[in-house]
């Protein structure tokens, strides 16, 4: 299934992406109030959303991998752990470009989305970290544990940092207060969603049977190494 | 539960006379507070500010100093236990993880509670700040974060403990998690110095209530994975 | 006046994208290419036992 099914998602993916440029720079008029860099909205929303689904599979396979011990759930959440700290990492550099022409500054601390996706590539960097540095033994069950924490105190961070007294939300509400009126709007963004989506499941997929090579080359290794003795 | 009771009194006994003959925690900890202090303290005051000003950073400051010295300092926690093979001999033996978990925190709350209201002392000299008028209050917040620090941490410590990085690598992974925990020290602090008490409906107890239950319900779950492997 | 349409940052965007998508393509084939050779070794692993 994996030759036919790879290129073919690859390409409508890339078709998906092509067709979201197009909206986004030759098709939806400027936003009135932002002006052209409102542009930036549909990558970065549509990277923000891909990213919480990579933290999600994280949070899933984490689990099911500490409940049935097998090895393809700690390979892909090592994969979308990897391609969520990219993502996120777009959606910081997204949101401060967005933010420097709307507030004329980098970074707000006292913004909650924004500090909360800091925290978020945060923790995203420490579960790369530790597979990375862990002792090799260990690291499935030990990076399985910071993820499922990581996940779980996600919405305990947004919640903390909304609460803070000085907290002025600035960020654009473009959606919650009906800021995409055109119909262009939606369309450029539903596109940019569905292409960013299915961009996020390709690299973690890639990056899947990347691990499951490395893992059947370790196995591979082993088995000799048992024959010759 | 009478004979789970006893199993956890003594395990606490046990983690304190380890703690007792080793002395490490308690040294680390007082040494990177005080280390801590003197950086801050000389700092600030090259830096001469006025009264009104250091009473809006000295909480700021009491925190990122209480929560860089215990993430650097718990690193050795399980040191004794691993080499000498002690959380497999107390497996063997019938104690739950939970219970050596829960254990644990009991002496970290202790340890970390005291080193912040040695670092409230500390600082309050340091920059010249009188906190007297709330101190008992100061003492009550320290503890109940001191306590969602230590649930965390008792955790990842033993995530930590058998990497390549070891010393390094507990901040890193900690810190992000323990983001809640940190705002909410230090605005209940705030609420404290400036307004001689807590602010009517304050969220910030139920804040770290609610990072507290999190951490333990997540450690009493995966302490044991994390240290049987 | 900012104008309304960008057509040279849609085509740079463009080729970033098939760029990437080339580059996704080959990492396919590559690990194809491997996954097949690990299990041309397995079954000659299993043969040699």
């Amino acid at each position: 299934m994996t030759p036919t099914l790879f290129p073919l998602i690859t390409l409508t993916t890339l078709v998906l992406l092509g067709i979201a440029q197009f909206f986004i720079f030759m098709v939806v008029p400027n936003e009135q109030v932002m002006g052209a860099v409102q542009r930036v909205f549909y990558f970065h929303v549509a990277a923000a959303l891909a990213c919480y689904a990579a933290f999600f599979v994280v949070f899933v396979a984490s689990v099911s991998y500490l409940t049935s011990r097998n090895k393809k759930h700690d390979i892909l959440s090592v994969a979308a752990g990897e391609v969520g700290f990219v993502l996120c990492t777009i959606v910081l550099i997204t949101g401060m470009i967005w933010g420097h022409s709307a507030w004329n500054t980098w970074f707000r601390w006292e913004e909650p989305r924004l500090v909360t996706f800091l925290v978020l590539w945060l923790i995203f960097l420490s579960f790369t970290v530790l597979r990375n540095f862990g002792e090799p033994t260990k690291t499935a069950v030990h990076g399985s544990i910071l993820g499922i924490l990581g996940a779980a105190s996600v919405p305990l961070v947004y919640l903390s940092i909304k609460l803070l007294p000085q907290s002025a939300r600035l960020h654009p509400e473009v959606v919650e207060h009906g800021g995409l009126r055109d119909a262009s709007y939606w369309q450029a963004f539903g596109i940019s969603v569905v292409g960013m989506l299915l961009l996020c499941a390709l690299l973690v997929w890639v990056r899947y049977r990347i691990g499951r090579a490395e893992d059947r080359a370790r196995l591979s290794a082993r088995e000799d190494m048992t024959y010759d003795a | 539960m009478i004979h789970w009771l006893r199993t956890f009194g003594i395990l606490v006994r046990k983690e304190w006379r380890l703690e007792w003959r080793g002395k490490e925690l308690f040294t680390l900890l007082a040494c990177n507070a005080v280390l801590f202090s003197v950086l801050v303290g000389a700092g600030v005051s090259s830096a001469v500010l006025d009264e009104r000003a250091v009473e809006k950073i000295y909480p700021m400051l009491l925190w990122v100093v209480f929560m860089l010295s215990t993430t650097t300092s718990v690193t050795r926690f399980n040191e004794q236990e691993l080499e000498g093979r002690g959380f497999e001999g107390l497996l063997l033996s019938g104690v739950s993880g939970a219970q050596m978990y829960l254990s644990k925190i009991v002496i970290m709350t202790i340890f970390f509670s005291l080193s912040f209201v040695f670092l409230a002392l500390l600082l309050s000299l340091a920059l010249d700040k009188d906190v007297s008028g709330v101190f008992g209050s100061l003492c009550c917040v320290g503890v109940g974060a001191s306590s969602a620090l230590a649930a965390l941490l008792a955790l990842l410590a033993a995530v930590a403990s058998t990497s390549k990085l070891k010393g390094i690598l507990l901040p890193i992974i900690s810190i992000p998690v323990l983001f809640p925990v940190f705002l909410g020290g230090m605005e209940m602090t705030t609420e404290l110095v400036v307004n001689g008490a807590l602010a009517d409906g304050s969220p910030w107890p139920v804040v770290l209530l609610c990072a507290a239950t999190l951490y333990v319900v997540a450690g009493i779950n995966l302490f044991e994975m994390a240290i049987r492997e | 006046m900012t104008p309304d349409t960008f057509p040279s940052l849609f085509w740079s965007y463009t080729a970033v994208w098939a760029i990437l998508a080339v580059y996704i393509v080959t990492l396919g084939v590559r690990l194809s290419r491997l996954e097949k050779r690990f299990s041309q070794i397995e079954d000659a692993s299993d043969e040699r036992k």
